[in-house]
């Protein structure tokens, strides 16, 4: 049986905010059980002591325990891809709004995955092995806590394959694929990621892939190319709405944008 | 209670052979409600609904002929969620019916209505605005000929705290249904800044091609603020560049000041920023239009210089 997972409620973020600030080691651990301790005990010095840590509804059931990611975590990205697909596939009735949710993301970070995955993960950040205890918060709330897409661990699988699965839909690569060459190459994703506002359309983000693989650009995973390139589309889509574009003028618009192909080496296999 | 935002914001270039350019108008009215859907997929849906008040006549035939497209697009940031939806006709006017599951946004969600060429329309002088009276205008694709500013709804946490922010009402007629609609006491729809913008306008009513101006104003100040995030990534460049392009920089830092966006601290791709939710060039050029810069748009026909 997995383990039902129900999402914090402000008052439980809130105390786990604090403890992250001056216990941050608490989430650290592979046990949860002296987090929980320290929730409870911090919530007696409350107004209320019987406020609620957590809500009384259940989130979502696992499907299958996420308790087998911490046992099969890395260093790095490099398992992205697979830990992504089984992240989602386990909590398939999880929204798109719960996944934004930090009070949802915290619960699976410190209650599912607990610390074990986490501080796996991300032991490559210099963060990570900073004896500065600011360092060390800031650590703890970037990959624990907070709801961005790039570095909550919890955000960053979830995301990784539903971004993967919406482009699927329009893109001329199946879903695995897209999932393993966004996760493998993550100086593209990381800048694609800042564009949230180009990139929230499935069909332009999947352009965008699509004409970065063919060009090679994706597989370079150098940060000012992309850039470069994904300036000159926002610059394009701030006077042009590339939503009611056809495939073929979006394509040629991203095609546009463009840098020079590198070496034909770079297309990606069929 | 209506969540209305009505105004007028001419298109950039179509002319009226009669010249009144201040009786036309394109005026979308957007009403939002949380309503409970059927179906297999079931559960809370936000319903925007959007309905367009359209008064040109060269609008209308690009649209008839397939030639444009009257619709609204949705954005919300935190779920990365972005779709169009095309207007469909219903009697003599048209209107947009979105329906959009609670558990596809979260927080602020932007509804941008607009009109946008499909194919590349080319206008004769006789059609355009009389400042293009030059030669013939060309429009690629996807080019903006009337729009609105984004209408921002606040929508907290989904479905969880939803009850905040909204009253909730047993609809009587479906027995087992319900409908929500916004709380004038508790809801905060936010408009975009209609008041100084028509206050703006009506300053300009004089001269007539300050009104069409007003759309391409909108465009040369998207160009500009990206031209300005680039500075900013650039890092060092921006202090200088405030007095050597002759203070436009500083004047576009000051007034974003003055409306609460800032750049992202991010050095290798900043971005602007409006609460915890990264915008985009053109929602901001919107803004400051929508309270426009301190330097109005220049009284000669060198407007296109800007």
């Amino acid at each position: 049986m997995t383990e039902t997972l129900r999402a914090l409620t402000d008052v439980g973020y809130q105390l786990l905010s604090e403890i992250a600030a001056d216990k941050p080691s608490l989430l650290r651990e592979d046990d949860s059980a002296h987090l929980k301790e320290e929730m409870n005990k911090r919530r007696q010095h409350l107004p209320d002591p019987e406020t609620p840590l957590f809500t009384a509804g259940r989130l979502a059931q696992p499907q299958h325990s996420l308790q087998a990611l911490a046992e099969n975590a890395t260093k790095g990205p490099g398992s992205d891809h697979e830990h992504a697909a089984y992240l989602w596939h386990a909590l398939p009735t999880v929204t798109a709004a719960d996944m934004s949710d930090p009070r949802v993301l915290a619960s699976i970070n410190c209650f599912q995955l607990q610390g074990q995955y986490v501080e796996t993960r991300w032991s490559l950040s210099k963060l990570a092995r900073s004896e500065d205890p600011k360092a060390i918060a800031r650590y703890v709330s970037s990959h624990w806590l907070g709801h961005d897409k790039e570095s909550n661990t919890a955000a960053r699988l979830w995301w990784l394959y539903e971004f993967s699965r919406r482009a699927a839909d329009y893109s001329e690569h199946p879903i695995d694929f897209l999932l393993r060459e966004l996760a493998g190459h993550v100086n593209f994703y990381h800048r694609m990621l800042a564009h949230s506002y180009l990139m929230a359309s499935d069909r332009i983000r999947a352009t965008v892939i699509d004409v970065s693989l063919s060009n090679g650009l994706l597989r370079r995973s150098n940060t000012v190319e992309t850039n470069h390139m994904l300036r000159a589309l926002n610059r394009k889509a701030g006077a042009i709405s590339l939503d009611v574009l056809s495939d073929d003028e979006l394509r040629q618009r991203v095609e546009g944008v463009m840098p020079p192909k590198a070496d034909a080496s770079h297309h990606p296999p069929p | 209670m209506k969540y209305a935002s009505n105004r007028n914001f001419l298109h950039p270039v179509l002319g009226q052979q009669e010249f009144l350019w201040p009786a036309k108008s394109f005026a979308p009215t957007v009403k939002v409600y949380l309503k409970q859907s059927f179906g297999k997929n079931g559960g809370p849906i936000l319903r925007i609904e959007t309905r367009f008040r359209l008064d040109v006549a060269a609008i209308d035939r690009l649209i008839a002929d397939e030639r444009a497209v009257c619709g609204v697009w949705i954005y919300c940031a935190a779920t990365s969620y972005r779709q169009f939806f095309k207007a469909e006709n219903n009697g003599n006017r048209r209107q947009v019916i979105a329906d959009i599951p609670i558990g596809d946004i979260r927080g602020k969600v932007e509804a941008h209505p607009q009109v946008v060429t499909t194919t590349e329309v080319m206008l004769g002088t006789e059609e355009a605005h009389r400042v293009f009276d030059q030669e013939p205008l060309v429009l690629p694709p996807g080019t903006p000929l009337a729009v609105q500013p984004p209408t921002s709804i606040p929508l907290l946490d989904g479905d969880r705290t939803i009850k905040d922010i909204f009253s909730w009402m047993e609809d009587p007629d479906s027995g087992t249904a319900w409908d929500v609609r916004p709380d004038p006491d508790k809801a905060t729809i936010e408009l975009a800044a209609d008041r100084p913008t028509m206050e703006f306008l009506k300053e300009q009513r004089e001269t007539d091609s300050k009104w069409a101006m007003q759309t391409l104003y909108l465009a040369a100040l998207t160009e500009a603020l990206n031209v300005y995030l680039q500075q900013v990534g650039d890092d060092e460049q921006t202090e200088e560049d405030t007095s050597s392009s002759g203070g436009w920089v500083g004047t576009i830092k000051g007034r974003l000041a003055e409306l609460g966006i800032r750049v992202s601290s991010d050095d290798q791709d900043p971005m602007f920023m409006a609460g915890p939710y990264g915008r985009s060039s053109t929602w901001v050029a919107q803004r400051l239009l929508g309270d426009p810069l301190q330097a109005p748009p220049p009284d000669d026909g060198e407007e296109e210089n800007q």
